[in-house]
Formats: structure tokens, C-alpha cells, sequence
């Protein structure tokens, strides 16, 4: 009776129509938009460095050492005569990889640990909160700097040790999310449907609460860009002569007043990258809150 | 009232049923000693005020009940299986397959962002036995059974494009997916309007006659159990009160529970008299009163009634009530 070939029947605007549908992104949600620009456009620049660089980013010249922004040198050339310009583009794929990974990881884990912590409760939830609480007793910042202490410093190091010190926030949003969405009668219609706990969780639950941490993981790559831009200007993160942002504004420090472009030029660039996983963020949280679920 | 198809073996016994919550600062007992029985295609209505327990009765059937609450004694026998005793993966196998419930919230038991065809297509062929095109003809033959317009098209939306009664009639689909033999409904129409409440009931008890199942209907609304059911339990304070035949406790009450209840029903015919609540408010489930239960609230209780147990007596044909008078 039923013809199966009836049913394609075009659906309302889901998520897809509406991230493709250009003028209603351009007007409704102009963070998302500018954000998902400026993201994309320097995970271009991060991809094609190699052909970016009009200088190699590591040989010195000495014969042209702090030369102030010009024709020649866009962004001036540092102590070394190394130019600015090729510096910074050679670096972005380090810190976007930075950013990314050390949000990737920790998202990961605590998306694990929050699940089984807010939906098991009882002695699961114990056990990992009280672990949580070990971890949020040091300053995040002392963590990190001990773990890269004893680590060593470097690229690998870096992410393991952000990995270590911020995997607990991501845990505690999911356990906190599952904490409500589990009181939730769709959750007992899922059990009462003889679903297994692993199902509940993974295709019931994490559905309608990983926006929370996904908006939380666009913003923290901005954090971390700029985490390891301080610890690049502590040295404790990738070491000289590799380009990194902030690796570079520390090593410009000491001619801020003659040669101003060595530091300031970097920074910019920290700033564009965290402003657009910001407003990525931002426009992704408008976009879940409203995607799916508006009345 | 459709015409009732003689009813079938029994399928469910629950046994002297004790659920208890135990808190640090008290025990509440929630369900203190019930007992009844339920036969294939009959309709059972379990019907008190809130807090009598009957909620949490038909959530012990399923075995939906959470620390701090316990099934503390009793025994549950559904189609010959204890199910206190199933572990978790035979539990799951009789959940929605021979057991369906129906939630309370229409607006809440369906996953806001799962369209309706994942969650119809996801109870079925679990075990693999359904093709991807045979569960999608499933799921457009259930929602035309429920009396969902254009199935085709509404299993392309997400819940929050249906209304309250629409969202009720999916869930019903749902629980109906894989034939069950025994359907919970809790309170099923309180959280829609009259006019709904009307089609879901019609609806449902128009799908058990057709399918064949059990149905307990939980409920605080007589009119709604006047309606729908064949046989009554009422709850009052974790335990049954009384318990017949639906006919026979709208016309022949025995327990002043009972008759306070019926009294307090506004009526047509008594438009000019007052209407007649019971007075006082439930009793506290932590600290519940000596005798029977409902002695501080009952107009005719005596010194008798203070102490001792209150067993459910035999008054009538397959008639029983916890009174040890005959006040009527």
C-alpha cells in the first residue's frame, strides 16, 4: 500500500540550508560569518605557508637587521635581519595546531569523563569529580609551567601538558549538561525502550548537550593560541629558531622602542586569530541555541 | 464503550508490592503492600490524588525506579518472569518489546534533536531483522495508526513542529512499534487539552482492542477512568483501597475513600449543590497513620479504625475495599 518513493518529501531548513543559505547567515548571524572568514582564511594561509613566505623564515642577514617596515621587508626585518612578514605566515600552521589539538584533546577526555560522570552519578561521578578537584586546586597557569618543567619544553609538550590542565572544564560543562538533560523524559522513553546505557548516552544525550562544549572548545582555541603565545614568550614553549608568535614578541621585547614592528606585528596576528575563533564561537553558540529549536 | 473481547490469561501479578525511598532524614513509603493482577487485553485503571503511589507503581512494573528508591519486597510476574529479578540485558529485551510505557509530557519524551523517523525507525528491527525500506513502511503504517496526517512528510520533522497531541499520538506510535503485550500509560492526557485528551483515550483504548494488549492507565481523573477502563484500583497513600470493576465503583462503592471521591466530582445533574471535597490533605508518606490511612480525614471513623492492619476484605462479586465498615 505504503509507496516508499513518496516519502522525499523536502524537509524544513535544517542546520545544512541554513549554514548554505547566504543572506540569512550574512543578516541573522554576522559573528558566525566573520568568524567562519577569518578562520578560514588563515587555515588557508596555514596550509599554504610554504608558498606564502617571500623570505626563508630562519636564515639570518645580517646586513639587514632591524630594517623598519618597506617595499622590501612588509613588516620590517628583526635583530637577526630575518623578515618579519615571513616569520609570522611560517608560524600559523604551529599555532593554529597549537590552538586546535590542544582544544581537540582536551575535548575529547572530558567529553568522556563528563558522560560517565553525570549519567552513572554515584561512585563514577565521586571518583572523577574528586579528581577533577585534585587538578583544580593548582592555578592553571603554575600547572602548566610545572608539567612543562618536567615535560621539557617543545610543540608536544606544550599540548600534553594544556591537555593535562584544562581536560577538568570540559568535564565538568558535560557532566553538568547530563546532570539536566537526564532528568529528562525523553531519556526514561529512551529506557523505557530498552535502549543500553551506551546508546542513551551516545545517541540520546550527547546530541543536545555538546553545543555547550563546542562552543566553549571555538572560544578556547583562542585561549590556547594565546597560552602558548605566553609560554613561547617564557621560553618554555617552541623553542628558537622555530617561528612561533608569541616566541617572537618575546624576542622583539627588548627593541620595543626602536623597532616597535618585530613585537607588534606578531601580536596582531594573535589577535586576528583569537578574534576569529571568538566570534566563531559566538556565532556558532547563536546558531546551536536557536538551530533545531526554534518554535 | 467499544464491545470488550473476553479477556485472556492473566499477564501481570504484582505481589505485596513495597517501594520505599529511603532519604537520610526519612523513609518515605511511596508503595506500601499493593497487589493486583492484570489480564491480556483488559484495561486497568490505577486512579488516587498525587502522591498515592500510583505513579511509582506502574514505574516498579517497568523497573524505573532510582536510588534512593528501592523495590523493597514484593514480587512483579510479568508473562511468567520475575521482573525484579531480570538483569540488565534481559530487562532491556522485555522494555519496549513487551513492555511499553507512555510518558506523562508529550513535550519533553521526545528527543528535541532526532527527527521522528530516527526515533520510530530506531525501536525497530533492532536485531538487525529490518531492511533500512522496510522500516521506514513500518514507521509510515504507525503513524497512519496513530492518525498522524501525511506520514510521509511528518517523519521528515523534528518534535518541536508538532503540537502537544500530535507529539502524544508519535509517542504512542513508538511504544507501539514492536508489538507490545502490556502498555503503562502515566497520566497520559494531563498535559493536553480536553478536546485531545478525548482522541488520545479514544485512540488508545481503540489500539488495545485492536492489538490485543493490557493497558494500565494511571490517572487522577474518575472521568477518564469511568471512560476507558474495565477493572479500577484506587490508591490512597501507598496502598489500595479498593479495588472492582469499574461499573461497580461508580455504583456501589464501598470505601468512604471511594465515596469522597465520586462526591467531589462536579456534576450536571447536582449543578445547584455544593460540591463535597474530602477534607484534611494526604498524609505525610514518612509518617503515616496507625489503623488505616484515611481515618484522620474519614467521616465515619471510630475508635476501631486507629490500629491495626487494614487488609483489602472481600465485600462483593471480585469486589474489595480496605473498610472494615459497610458505610454505604
Amino acid at each position: 500500500m505504503t509507496t516508499v518513493a513518496s516519502l522525499h518529501v523536502p524537509s524544513k531548513p535544517g542546520l545544512y540550508q541554513k549554514l548554505t543559505s547566504r543572506e540569512r547567515i550574512w543578516y541573522s548571524n554576522p559573528s558566525l560569518f566573520w568568524g567562519a572568514v577569518l578562520v578560514g582564511l588563515i587555515t588557508l594561509v596555514a596550509i599554504f605557508s610554504k608558498y606564502l613566505t617571500p623570505y626563508d623564515p630562519i636564515t639570518q642577514d645580517l646586513k639587514n637587521i632591524v630594517q623598519a617596515p618597506s617595499a622590501a621587508h612588509w613588516l620590517g626585518t628583526d635583530q637577526y635581519g630575518r623578515d618579519v612578514f615571513s616569520r609570522i605566515i611560517a608560524a600559523t600552521p604551529l599555532d593554529l595546531q597549537i590552538g586546535i589539538l590542544s582544544v581537540l584533546f582536551p575535548l575529547i577526555i572530558g567529553i568522556v569523563v563528563g558522560t560517565l560522570s553525570g549519567y552513572y552519578g554515584g561512585l563514577v561521578d565521586q571518583i572523577f569529580m574528586r579528581l577533577v578537584d585534585i587538578f583544580v586546586a593548582f592555578p592553571f597557569m603554575v600547572l602548566i609551567i610545572a608539567l612543562i618543567a618536567v615535560l621539557g619544553p617543545g610543540l608536544k609538550n606544550v599540548i600534553i601538558a594544556v591537555t593535562i590542565g584544562s581536560w577538568i572544564i570540559y568535564a565538568r560543562i558535560v557532566r553538568g549538561e547530563f546532570l539536566l538533560a537526564k532528568q529528562l523524559e525523553y531519556v526514561t522513553a529512551a529506557k523505557v525502550l530498552g535502549y543500553s546505557d551506551l546508546r542513551i548516552m551516545v545517541r540520546h544525550i550527547l546530541p543536545n548537550v555538546i553545543s555547550a562544549v563546542i562552543i566553549f572548545g571555538a572560544l578556547d582555541v583562542a585561549l590556547d593560541i594565546l597560552l602558548a603565545a605566553t609560554l613561547g614568550f617564557l621560553g618554555l614553549g617552541v623553542q628558537p629558531p622555530t617561528p612561533e608568535w608569541g616566541a617572537i614578541v618575546a624576542e622583539g621585547r627588548t627593541f620595543m622602542v626602536t623597532a616597535w614592528w618585530i613585537s607588534f606585528f606578531p601580536g596582531i596576528a594573535i589577535v586576528i586569530t583569537g578574534g576569529g575563533f571568538a566570534l566563531l564561537a559566538d556565532g556558532l553558540a547563536d546558531l546551536l541555541r536557536t538551530g533545531g529549536k526554534e518554535a | 464503550m467499544a464491545t470488550k473481547q473476553a479477556l485472556g490469561n492473566e499477564i501481570l501479578n504484582v505481589n505485596d508490592l513495597h517501594v520505599y525511598f529511603e532519604t537520610p532524614r526519612a523513609v518515605i513509603k511511596a508503595v506500601d503492600g499493593v497487589s493486583f493482577t492484570l489480564r491480556e487485553r483488559e484495561t486497568f485503571g490505577l486512579v488516587g490524588e498525587s502522591g498515592s503511589g500510583k505513579s511509582v507503581t506502574i514505574k516498579s512494573i517497568i523497573r524505573l525506579i532510582h536510588p534512593p528508591g528501592r523495590i523493597v519486597s514484593g514480587s512483579i510476574t510479568f508473562a511468567g518472569r520475575d521482573m525484579a529479578k531480570l538483569n540488565g540485558r534481559e530487562l532491556n529485551r522485555v522494555r519496549g518489546k513487551e513492555i511499553a510505557m507512555i510518558m506523562q509530557d508529550p513535550m519533553t519524551a521526545l528527543n528535541p534533536v532526532l527527527r521522528i523517523r530516527e526515533q520510530i525507525m530506531e525501536t525497530l528491527g533492532e536485531d538487525g531483522s529490518m531492511k533500512a525500506d522496510e522500516k521506514l513502511e513500518r514507521a509510515v503504517q504507525l503513524m497512519r495508526l496513530v492518525g498522524i496526517p501525511s506520514p510521509e512528510h511528518s517523519l521528515n520533522e523534528y518534535p518541536h513542529q508538532f503540537s502537544g497531541g500530535m507529539r502524544q499520538r508519535v509517542m504512542i506510535a513508538i511504544a507501539l512499534s514492536r508489538n507490545p503485550r502490556l502498555m503503562l500509560a502515566d497520566e497520559p492526557t494531563t498535559a493536553v487539552d480536553v478536546t485531545i485528551q478525548d482522541q488520545i483515550l479514544k485512540l488508545l483504548l481503540d489500539l488495545q482492542h485492536r492489538l490485543g494488549m493490557g493497558l494500565i492507565l494511571v490517572t487522577h481523573d474518575l472521568g477518564i477512568i469511568a471512560q476507558t477502563t474495565d477493572r479500577v484500583a484506587v490508591m490512597y497513600a501507598g496502598r489500595i483501597m479498593e479495588i472492582t470493576d469499574t461499573v461497580t465503583l461508580f455504583k456501589n462503592p464501598h470505601h468512604p475513600y471511594t465515596i469522597g471521591l465520586i462526591n467531589s466530582i462536579p456534576s450536571i445533574k447536582r449543578a445547584h449543590e455544593e460540591l463535597e471535597p474530602i477534607p484534611g490533605l494526604p498524609p505525610n508518606l514518612a509518617n503515616i497513620p496507625n489503623g488505616c490511612r484515611f481515618h484522620p480525614r474519614c467521616a465515619y471513623a471510630t475508635e476501631e479504625c486507629k490500629s491495626g492492619d487494614m487488609p483489602l476484605r472481600l465485600v462483593g462479586q471480585a469486589h474489595y475495599s480496605a473498610c472494615i465498615k459497610d458505610v454505604r
